[in-house]
């Protein structure tokens, strides 16, 4: 038994596929493919596959990555082929490899989120007061005790860093944000919050994961 | 592939994969590169109709054709369907995301009278009239089939064509004829003149209806090629006929999430409840080794892992320990499931149960149908007492502990007694479960319940009988529920407002077109849903036309009325239904077909031929 780390862009309409779809759909396409993937030994036998992050659902990816196990030992690059012939538009293997990281290093992600609109001066002027201001806060669902509850947190502090680019029709922001099993930060959630207000002048919004970190800002591998 | 425009919706609605196409194994062609477009629709839920085994092989078999691109369509949900009507979008097929409306064809399946609502909701979606006599050109031309298709009428004001019976073969002759006149550059009227015909096909306009004062049927008189009766079609060589072999993957979890492999068509039992036991005939099976190929390479070009054989009745398949024996050899070592539904109780095998020991075990499901013997005759459910708690017992001795039970309330001739006889079988089998000797240490035993309220279908022995009324299924589930003693037992039951609905359409006519389009106006769709069904609505829309629903539903009909369906020959003689009715009352059993053939008729269908006499 081997691990294997596949590591696969989701764009385009794929990035429609919720999380839980996606597990479906590698599951599935793994069989397609003929790799001897290892089965989980419980009661229910079941592929053993695991995703690094959830993506929001909506969002493109560059990096996603999902360990697997094989039973041989199949060729990486031979893996890397057979599973391009058989997914779906969108989903693309761009590398397998031998993990070097774990996955609970995780720690930092690039962003991009393309902005359209027809005012974007006046978008990237709201912006960036919003992302300069001391606290963003949004609500977050939480437990107190058998209770639940809507908490105020602050994310401010989870983005390391942006950049702001106007374009003809667009706002382009490039961000660093804090990802990880330990302090993830939604983007989408993010940016909901940074658009309140100027939610009418934004026809549409493109959100991409470029890269994930570790802790020591080395590229996740 | 969609456009842009509904793209960028797709971030405002849940499930966004339901819209999105590109699932693995869709068709997909290029526009310049046929000559036929054709909307398959589904009036449901993505989730619904993905799951629906005769879409997946209409759509192929259409796609196999060089000429023809058939794309899915599914009813969008409530919130895509504001964003839709918000943002100008109009209805589009899932493979181009080209506008429905430009196509030639648009065919819906009706799997069930509670979807009409849906089918003139997805018309008006796609930017057509509802009305056929509204929609003036050649194309697109609506058709319709489906099990509902038996019984047509409802709907008749609104489809320019049905298909009766089996889809595979008279599919390709309507697109035939309609490609023919297309490139003539025919009119409507010339199209379905020709349309009518072909065996199976029924143009509603080309009949004329009238009704006696009480409102039941006078007469119906064909015009133009218009034939007297509308024979439904079916697939001779059933082994050869054409069967898929991809299956389009969905992204979002369906239904029937799983590979289908039919095993055979049409039904040798007979309960006289049952419709598709009944418009399905005669019985046509598959060989193992046909079904066994199929399912394997669907296995391969999909990447499911799990099979599910499906027919009315699995282990009447003459092959069926066959075919277990060749799906296991390599399904188990390749983690694939197998699962096997409509097992009836009275022909389990030792061998049987003991293959089905080797897959992922689910629950039990045995669907005696009746409480007691005398009802049980009645329907001609040939299920005894001692089968079910025999089964019962092997199924709890093989380590089952949950058990499913179906019942059905409202049957023709029904007591108290029949009702209470659910409650006993029920307790008889949590009793059988605390008497076997091995049964598994430290665990209890559920007996589910699903108790459907009866409704009367077309082309069944009880096509006369009055439904029950919403006050009777709800005065028999009370006591159905005091007669209860342990929690072991758990009761679900269905709602009888839609029931009552699901009777009208099922038994109806004409009259009640404009019913449903005035329901549909006032909003009403989705209307199986809970979250959608409005009674009070329907209700305005009957009183507003003077439609008495209980006249369709509730009342008993004598053989001499001539009913709305007897212009359409499902190979069924009504002397046989008579029979039978009158037999049920009597509560005298009819063996199956295997034992001895009932002359019910459906074997003039295939030129004399029936696979349950050879």
């Amino acid at each position: 038994m081997r691990s294997v780390r596949i590591f696969f862009e989701k764009k385009g309409l794929a990035r429609f596929i919720s999380h839980l779809d996606l597990m479906r759909c590698f599951s599935r396409a793994v069989k397609r493919a003929g790799i001897d993937i290892w089965y989980t030994e419980g009661y229910n036998p079941r592929p053993y596959m695991n995703f690094s992050l959830p993506l929001p659902l909506g969002t493109e990816s560059l990096c996603e990555s999902v360990d697997i196990r094989t039973n041989d030992e199949m060729p990486f690059d031979e893996i890397r082929s057979r599973l391009n012939s058989v997914m779906p538009d969108g989903i693309y293997i761009t590398a397998v490899s031998q993990p070097l990281h774990k996955q609970e290093e995780i720690a930092l992600a690039d962003f991009t989120a393309i902005l359209y609109t027809d005012a974007p001066d006046s978008v990237a002027n709201e912006l960036s007061e919003k992302l300069e201001s001391a606290e963003i806060n949004i609500e977050k669902k939480a437990k107190q005790g058998k209770k639940k509850v809507i908490k105020q947190v602050n994310i401010k502090p989870n983005i390391i860093k942006y950049s702001l680019e106007t374009g003809e029709d667009r706002v382009t922001i490039k961000m660093t944000l804090t990802n990880g099993m330990r302090n993830n930060t939604n983007p989408v959630t993010l940016l909901a919050a940074v658009t309140e207000g100027i939610a009418d002048k934004i026809s549409d919004m493109l959100i991409t994961k470029e890269k994930m970190y570790i802790g020591n800002s080395e590229e996740f591998r | 592939m969609i456009k842009p425009e509904v793209e960028r919706l797709l971030g405002r609605v849940q499930k966004p994969a339901r819209y999105t196409g590109g699932e693995l194994n869709s068709v997909i062609k290029k526009s310049e590169d046929v000559r036929f477009r054709y909307a398959f629709c589904f009036p449901d839920s993505y989730e619904i109709g993905m799951s629906h085994l005769g879409m997946k092989i209409l759509y192929s078999a259409a796609n196999a054709r060089d000429d023809t691109w058939c794309e899915r369509v599914f009813a969008p949900w409530d919130d895509m369907e504001k964003e839709m009507r918000k943002n100008g979008i109009l209805l589009y097929g899932l493979e181009s995301g080209d506008e429905i409306r430009s196509f030639d064809m648009i065919g819906f399946t009706l799997m069930y009278e509670m979807c009409y609502t849906n089918v003139l909701n997805m018309l008006d979606l796609a930017g057509l009239p509802v009305r056929s006599r509204d929609r003036k050109d050649l194309t697109p031309i609506v058709v319709a089939g489906g099990p509902c298709v038996c019984n047509p009428e409802p709907m008749a004001e609104f489809i320019d064509l049905f298909l009766l019976g089996e889809g595979e073969e008279v599919t390709n002759e309507v697109i035939d004829l309609l490609l023919y006149h297309k490139e003539k550059g025919s009119d409507k009227i010339d199209f379905l003149r020709d349309a009518a015909k072909i065996e199976g096909v029924y143009v509603p306009a080309f009949y004329d209806v009238s009704y006696n004062d009480d409102g039941t049927l006078k007469e119906v008189i064909n015009r133009e090629t218009a034939p007297k009766t509308v024979k439904k079609r079916i697939i001779s060589d059933f082994d050869g006929v054409f069967y898929p072999d991809k299956f389009v993957v969905p992204f979002i979890e369906v239904v029937h999430d799983r590979v289908v492999s039919e095993i055979f068509r049409g039904c040798i039992r007979g309960c006289r409840f049952c419709q598709a036991g009944f418009i399905y005939r005669p019985i046509r099976e598959k060989s193992a080794d046909t079904v066994n190929r199929q399912a394997k390479t669907l296995c391969e070009t999909t990447g499911y892992d799990e099979i599910s054989l499906c027919s009315l009745s699995t282990s009447d398949y003459t092959e069926i320990e066959e075919l277990i024996h060749k799906l296991f050899n390599w399904a188990i070592p390749e983690k694939i499931n197998v699962s096997l539904p409509s097992l009836r109780v009275d022909n389990f095998s030792d061998e049987l149960m003991e293959e089905l020991q080797k897959v992922r075990r689910s629950g039990l499901t045995f669907a005696p149908e009746a409480g007691t013997q005398r009802l049980r005759d009645a329907i001609n459910k040939n299920v005894t007492e001692q089968e079910v708690i025999r089964t019962a017992e092997k199924a709890f001795a093989g380590g089952w502990t949950a058990v499913k039970l179906y019942f059905m309330m409202g049957l023709p001739t029904e007591t108290e007694e029949d009702i209470e006889g659910i409650a006993n079988l029920a307790q008889t089998v949590v009793n059988t479960f605390y008497r076997n000797p091995d049964k598994p240490k430290g665990k209890g035993v559920t007996v589910n319940i699903s108790v459907a309220s009866f409704v009367p279908k077309p082309h069944t022995p009880f096509q006369w009988e009055p439904q029950d009324t919403g006050d009777m299924l709800v005065e028999k589930q009370k006591h159905l529920l005091e007669c209860i003693k342990t929690h072991k037992i758990q009761v679900s039951y269905h709602e009888s407002k839609t029931s009552l609905l699901e009777g009208v359409f099922a038994r109806g006519d004409r009259k009640l077109c404009d019913v449903i389009e005035s329901a549909w106006k006032k909003g009403c769709k989705f209307d199986s849903w809970d979250e959608f069904f409005d009674f009070e609505k329907w209700k305005e829309a009957f009183s507003e036309f003077g439609v008495d629903p209980a006249f369709y539903a509730n009342r008993k009909r004598e053989f001499s009325e001539l009913l709305p369906w007897d212009m359409f020959d499902y190979g069924i003689r009504r002397k046989f239904l008579e029979k039978e009715n009158i037999k049920a009352h009597r509560s005298e059993t009819t063996p199956h077909c295997r034992i001895k053939c009932a002359g019910c008729g459906a074997n003039k269908l295939n030129g004399g031929k029936c696979d349950a006499l050879s």
